[in-house]
């Protein structure tokens, strides 16, 4: 079967039989044997790539099934020889020995601080748990993920005017009256304002739909408390804690700036 | 290591791919693969012909109802656990617990529900929260009850549509906690349950499933019988399983699975309690 | 030199960009111009005739070029050899036509042995065509009675599993004082004893096995490329006593290795058949495994069904110790598993402790399992376990706290070196004082606080403060060829001034994840004074290293660090020659610093090495006798083992209904004597002690009694995960060995060794006050709760009788 992948941003177009492994392929066919293959029951993580930006066992996914998608293997993490802020902080802190199961451990991590940019060392351990490590006993690896967050929040400013404080503000006042569609005509259709702000917010349609369901799951009666409303370094946070139909809830959102561009990660309630 | 030849199609429409279905005998249907890819590689399954279901527009997305969710049947598990109407229920509950990060991440809900597992934390969740399963049959839509598809299995040549998931009615709260085996992650024993809070401040429409310690998931009836009519905080005194109805191998005895059965009854009993809106 | 020393620093890995951006090659990353693919047909009996063999169906499948059984390789590949058997000990091993002891068939001849033994291979073009092609072998067995553990195979009426081999016992090893310990227990206040299974355990590397071979007909030279721990070790072994080819014919060259631990370092079959097959062929030949494949053919751990006598006064005083031991080593001998399993436990059962009588008999023991081999602290993992549980038993019966019996019984750094009645002379060390450290670091006099509050929650807590001391550094070559080692133990070193600047540091040792390209580099930028960007250090390679070894036993920074440092020296020694030949000084008027050599107080006329380095690849003006060029091979052969120690502290929490175990904190103290790189040695340490936990709670090997592995893949057999250790806290002290020439011990087992009993002796602790003496490990839940039922039990009738 003739599929097309595109990996680490270039196209390739395979002729595969259908019962190849996406592992095989991209190690046999591509030659980018970064990716390992450590076991045959997807126990070991070692064969982990991003699938349209996912975590994904590639030696459980058919390559047919990846058709059409956009992969992301270790091949890809650095640029030019340089190393991203997590590849760094394994070599910073010995993550890695033998250096098998590390491209796995790589690309779930890169996942992971993509959309929690400041993880704590229980979350870290929880994204670990689809990885087997027998040599590092995992702990420089926490410590090296920890260092990546750091890094990557430590460099860049982000600087939010009070355009970007209304639009928080703002968002508050939508959740309270349960008014989604105001909130997302507001905050979501692309506006002069928005576009200024060189918004990296990934399929509208997405979060549109994220909080149509969330207006229509969780009515929120009441702010309780506004917990938390920072611009450290390069991430804006809110946390607020608000009465609603299903209890209390925390709701949070975060958004980082990374290389010029903002990404929106919208987490919702906790 | 590579799985037997097979023929591998990804039809765009229901009618399609039930067509695909039953135009050969051993045929498997493909969601999000990371539990039958494996199998066929090991060649411990083998299918002449896969059905890959992941271009079937009408089993994505999630459709809000009046009174409840449709979740289509390749919404893939964690997206469903991040729902914030389900956040602290036992769905969520089970999602969050179950495999590992990538296996959420990939697994669907159909394909969840249709497993080859016995172990099965979605079924076990699903059924305490009184879901019922929309199928495409050759002969037309089903819409088969959890207790029905516990019991009886999936109709034949059925292609999972949809799982229906019912608003849980006001004062209602719901948990489901496991124990998991080290090595495969499957529980050895896991349990879900739901409770509601009558105006009376009693216990009404308790449902309790355990899933792992049995050979199937199943509802606890005597859990169930104990629970009903208690005043709050509800509290089980007497055990609701024995070894007797329990599996034993290599992981795990019967008599312990029943013991952990017993205590996780209780945690998660005690978990839906907290969580029943005051 | 001046400001920080190279040598120890925690230096950032040379070999880490490679591995993290997926560009470091692994074998099963390879490969050749034509290669072609081979699959194993593995046996499904554990023991059974083999009645006859169909391969014509296979054989006419697309693709498929060979296929070949026992009958098609005889006389043309030798059995495997065993190399390191039982020392001072008779010994019986299967038949090998060259004299040496056997280590069964490359495939499988007339009989079947275990489940996993190798019967046919298939060759093809692709890797699907040979697994095609394998299950259109038809094997017809006849099934003989299985026997699964030591003891069985040892009782009368057992099947007998190798003709040369009567009643299936291997060896019967004898260390120590046999009538000064039976005498010691007749005459004793207080007798403690334990009979325990120290489980087997399957390695489990994140990398199953390659065997890459290729033959070139110009040079008649064999290459072989695959997961070897022990490159060199494997060429003489693989050409001597298996294919029976010229030394100088055959090249082993190994990639990086995800992870051995013990495993990679044994002879396969795999080896010498793609070998073969690739000059049949005339292609290059593949073979790789799956993790399937590996649990049931790469060598397995531990395995010692002992038993235990501690006897001593109520004081706390021991005064005696018996131990007696069933090695399992499974079907065949593996390359050096009955050595392993014999000495490395014998030697060690008396551990830190200064005990006056003593005695140890291990028998090794053939059954039909996987043949067994080293796991990272093998023998010394198990001799720890059974002292350190003994001693927590005797001081529950004596009724004094253990943690007193152990510094009362504990070697004193005054009584150094210690000749342990056992066959180790200890070398270094102060035992009392790591331990001491540790027992502070987990707060031991509080730990009554600790365990009311864990209490109060549903938990029972338990801690543990456990010492240890790892014979390492194998090893002094003389000492060991009475240890019944067939070959040498030393190891090698090159170092090459290019005449360009850069140098090459070769080495004869491999690593498999524990850094040796920057910590041997170190060594040398150490020594040298120069940056460690300038030095490249290789290995791996058998053409390219002068004669080497490989690593096991702890050897490579401790032994094969030596030789480094070895040729650092001689290096330097030329380097200044020639420069008080330049300056024309005596040598001794010649400084060396931090690179640069110059005459005593006259810095200004510096040279650095690489310019007189330079000038000795010219040779225009050396001193008479002076050979030019600056390549200098040293070799290093220990005069005796070295012996890293230290002391580990676990707290663990027992839940008081379903049994899990939670382990809260992990604390360690170890010395391995002069570091090669701080960061490295930790990592070293944390790995291991998460093999140790691992071990404790989970690991196991487990057989249905045909002799069928149940724990066949990572679904069935549990590895630790990141949820489930907690974060370890670990300091060193370093005591320099007079062993090497490093100072430095072995540091690559030293975490695994008392990290199992360590947790064992916690989760005891916890359920001390139920009356809970001892729990056989994997500490399961379920084996806890039963544990904990049954000591209730007896509580509740001890209650009535009362």
């Amino acid at each position: 079967m003739k599929i097309t992948l595109g990996v680490n941003g270039t196209r390739h177009e395979v002729d595969t039989a259908a019962n190849r492994l996406l592992s095989d392929v991209l190690r046999e066919d591509l030659g980018l044997t970064g990716t390992k293959v450590g076991c045959d029951t997807g126990h070991c993580g070692a064969c982990v790539v991003l699938v349209d930006g996912v975590p994904a066992k590639s030696c459980c996914t058919l390559a047919v099934q990846a058709d059409g998608a956009e992969l992301r293997t270790v091949e890809g993490l650095s640029a030019d020889g340089k190393l991203s802020s997590l590849q760094e902080g394994f070599q910073e802190h010995h993550a890695t020995q033998c250096g098998f199961c590390t491209p796995g451990m790589l690309m779930s991590l890169t996942h992971l601080l993509e959309h929690d940019p400041n993880p704590d060392e229980a979350s870290i351990r929880a994204r670990l748990d689809g990885h087997l490590c027998r040599c590092t006993g995992y702990q420089n690896v926490v410590d090296a993920t920890l260092y990546a967050a750091k890094k990557n929040a430590s460099p860049v400013k982000m600087i939010v005017d009070s355009w970007g404080k209304r639009f928080y503000e703002n968002q508050v006042r939508c959740l309270i009256a349960g008014d989604a569609n105001r909130l997302v005509e507001e905050n979501y259709l692309p506006d002069a304002t928005v576009q200024s702000f060189d918004w990296t917010v990934t399929g509208h349609e997405a979060l549109r739909a994220h909080f149509g369901n969330y207006m229509r799951w969780v009515k929120i009666i009441e702010v309780v408390s506004t917990d938390k409303f920072t611009e450290t370094d390069n991430t804006v946070c809110f946390e607020a804690t608000v009465r609603s139909n299903r209890g209390v809830v925390r709701v949070y959102d975060v958004m980082t700036l990374k290389d010029g561009k903002i990404t929106y990660h919208f987490t919702g309630v906790k | 290591m590579s799985s037997a030849p097979f023929a591998y199609y990804a039809p765009e429409t229901l009618d399609q791919a039930l067509e695909l279905l039953g135009s050969n005998s051993s045929v498997r249907v493909l969601a999000g693969g990371h539990q039958l890819v494996p199998v066929l590689a090991r060649r411990e399954l083998r299918a002449d012909m896969l059905v890959d279901l992941r271009r079937v527009n009408a089993l994505h997305g999630i459709r809000p109802t009046g009174d409840g969710v449709i979740l289509g049947a390749m919404t893939r598990l964690q997206e469903i656990a991040q729902l914030p109407a389900l956040v602290g229920s036992a769905l969520s509950d089970a999602i969050e617990a179950l495999g590992d990060h990538e296996t959420r991440l990939q697994a669907t809900i159909g394909g969840s529900v249709a497993s080859l597992e016995a172990a099965n934390d979605v079924l076990s969740a699903l059924s305490v929260h009184g879901a019922a399963v929309e199928c495409a049959t050759p002969g037309g839509n089903e819409t088969v009850g959890l207790e029905t598809l516990l019991r009886d299995g999936l109709p034949k040549s059925a292609i999972i549509v949809a799982i229906r998931l019912p608003d849980a009615a006001p004062s209602t709260g719901s948990a489901h906690v496991r124990v998991r085996d080290p090595a495969s992650l499957y529980p050895i024993c896991a349990v879900s349950v739901s409770l509601r809070r009558d105006s009376k401040g009693r216990v009404k429409d308790p449902v309790v499933a355990v899933t792992g310690a049995t050979e199937k998931t199943c509802r606890l009836s005597a859990a169930e019988e104990a629970l009903d009519g208690q005043s709050f905080p509800p509290v089980l005194e007497r055990p609701v399983l024995t070894a007797n109805d329990c599996v034993s191998d290599h992981v795990s005895g019967a008599e312990y699975r029943a013991l952990l059965g017993n205590e996780l009854v209780r945690r998660a009993v005690s978990q839906a309690a907290s969580r029943v809106a005051r | 030199m001046n400001g920080e020393r190279t040598l120890g620093a925690r230096m950032k890995r040379v070999e880490d960009p490679a591995l993290l951006q997926g560009t470091a090659t692994f074998s099963a990353d390879l490969s050749l111009p034509g290669m072609v693919h081979m699959a194993i047909l593995r046996s499904t009996e554990a023991h059974a005739e083999i009645r006859s063999i169909d391969t014509s169906k296979a054989v006419n499948m697309p693709g498929v070029l060979k296929v070949i059984t026992s009958a098609d390789i005889a006389g043309k590949i030798m059995p495997l050899p065993c190399i390191w058997i039982p020392g001072g000990a008779e010994s019986h091993f299967p038949s090998h036509p060259f004299g040496v002891p056997g280590a069964g068939p490359v495939l499988a001849t007339g009989r079947v042995r275990y489940v996993g033994d190798p019967v046919a291979v298939v060759v093809a073009e692709t890797l699907q065509a040979a697994e095609d092609a394998l299950e259109h072998i038809r094997v017809d067995y006849k099934s003989l009675p299985a026997v699964v553990t030591a003891e069985q195979a040892l009782s009368a009426d057992a099947p007998q599993l190798h003709d040369e081999v009567k009643g299936n016992l291997n060896a019967l090893c004898t260390y120590g004082d046999k009538s000064a310990a039976d005498s010691a227990l007749e005459n004793a206040d207080v007798t403690v004893q334990l009979e325990t299974l120290n489980q087997r355990t399957i390695n489990s590397p994140l990398e199953p096995r390659v065997s890459l071979g290729e033959y070139i007909p110009e040079t008649g030279e064999y290459v072989l490329r695959g997961t070897s721990q022990s490159p060199h070790d494997h060429r003489l072994l693989l050409a001597l006593m298996v294919l029976g080819i010229p030394y100088n014919k055959l090249r082993v060259i190994s990639p990086n290795i995800g992870g051995s631990f013990g495993t990679k370092g044994y002879l396969y079959a795999d080896m010498p058949l793609v070998l073969w097959l690739a000059r049949e062929i005339g292609r290059p030949v593949k073979w790789t495994d799956t993790r399937r494949g590996l649990m049931r053919s790469t060598v397995q751990g531990r395995d010692q069904h002992m038993k235990g006598w501690l006897c001593g006064d109520k004081s706390g005083r021991i005064t005696g110790l018996k131990v007696e031991s069933l090695a399992n080593l499974g079907a065949y001998p593996s390359t050096i598993g009955p050595g392993v399993a014999t000495a490395m436990v014998g030697r060690c059962v008396t551990s830190v402790y200064d005990i006056p009588a003593a005695y140890a008999e291990v028998k090794a023991v053939f059954t039909n399992v996987v043949p067994l081999g080293a796991q990272r602290g093998s023998g010394r993992a198990e001799a720890t376990y059974l002292i350190e549980r003994l001693i927590d038993l005797y001081a529950r019966q004596i009724g004094l706290d253990p943690t007193e019996v152990r510094l009362k019984n504990m070697i004193r750094p005054e009584q150094m070196p210690f000749d342990n009645r056992m066959g180790w002379r200890y070398d270094s060390g102060d035992y009392p004082a790591t331990f001491q450290r540790v027992r502070d670091l987990v707060g031991y006099d509080s730990i009554d606080a600790a365990k009311a509050e864990a209490r109060s929650r549903g938990k029972y807590l338990g801690v543990s403060v456990t010492p240890f001391v790892a014979v390492s550094g194998v090893g002094p070559s003389p000492r060991m060829s009475k240890e019944g080692m067939l070959g040498g133990t030393w190891e090698s070193a090159n170092i090459k001034i290019h005449p360009t600047g850069e140098i090459s540091v070769i080495i004869g040792s491999k690593p498999h994840g524990q850094g040796h390209e920057t910590s041997f580099g170190q060594i040398v930028a150490d020594e040298l004074g120069v940056p460690l960007a300038m030095i490249e250090v290789l290995h791996s390679d058998t053409k390219r290293a002068p004669f080497g070894q490989g690593s096991y036993g702890s050897r490579s920074f401790s032994v094969g660090g030596a030789a480094v440092l070895q040729a650092a020296v001689a290096a330097k020694e030329k380097l200044i020659a020639l420069a008080a030949h330049i300056f024309n000084v005596p040598a001794t008027h010649v400084t060396f610093a931090q690179g640069k050599l110059y005459p005593n107080n006259e810095p200004a006329r510096a040279k650095t090495v690489q310019e007189v380095a330079l000038a000795m690849w010219y040779g225009w003006d050396l001193p008479h006798g002076m050979e030019p060029n600056l390549d200098v091979t040293t070799y290093f052969d220990p005069p005796d083992f070295n012996f890293p120690h230290g002391a580990q502290a676990a707290v663990v929490e027992v839940d008081e209904v379903t049994g899990q175990v939670d382990v809260r904190r992990f604390f360690g103290v170890h010395d391995v004597g002069v570091q090669g790189n701080a960061m490295i040695v930790e990592g070293q340490v944390h790995g291991g002690i998460a093999h140790g936990i691992g071990q404790a709670l989970w690991e196991g090997a487990e057989y249905g009694a045909d002799g069928q592995l149940v724990t066949r893949d990572l679904a069935t057999y549990a590895l630790p995960r990141a949820t489930d250790l907690p974060r370890f806290t670990v300091e060193t002290t370093i005591t320099p060995t007079p062993n090497t020439a490093l100072g430095a011990k072995g540091a690559g087992e030293i975490g695994t060794v008392g990290a199992a009993v360590a947790i064992s002796n916690a989760v005891c602790d916890a359920l001390a006050p139920l009356g809970v003496k001892h729990i056989e490990m994997p500490l399961r839940p379920e084996k806890i709760c039963l544990a904990m039922q049954s000591a209730a039990q007896n509580s509740r009738s001890s209650e009535r009788k009362s």
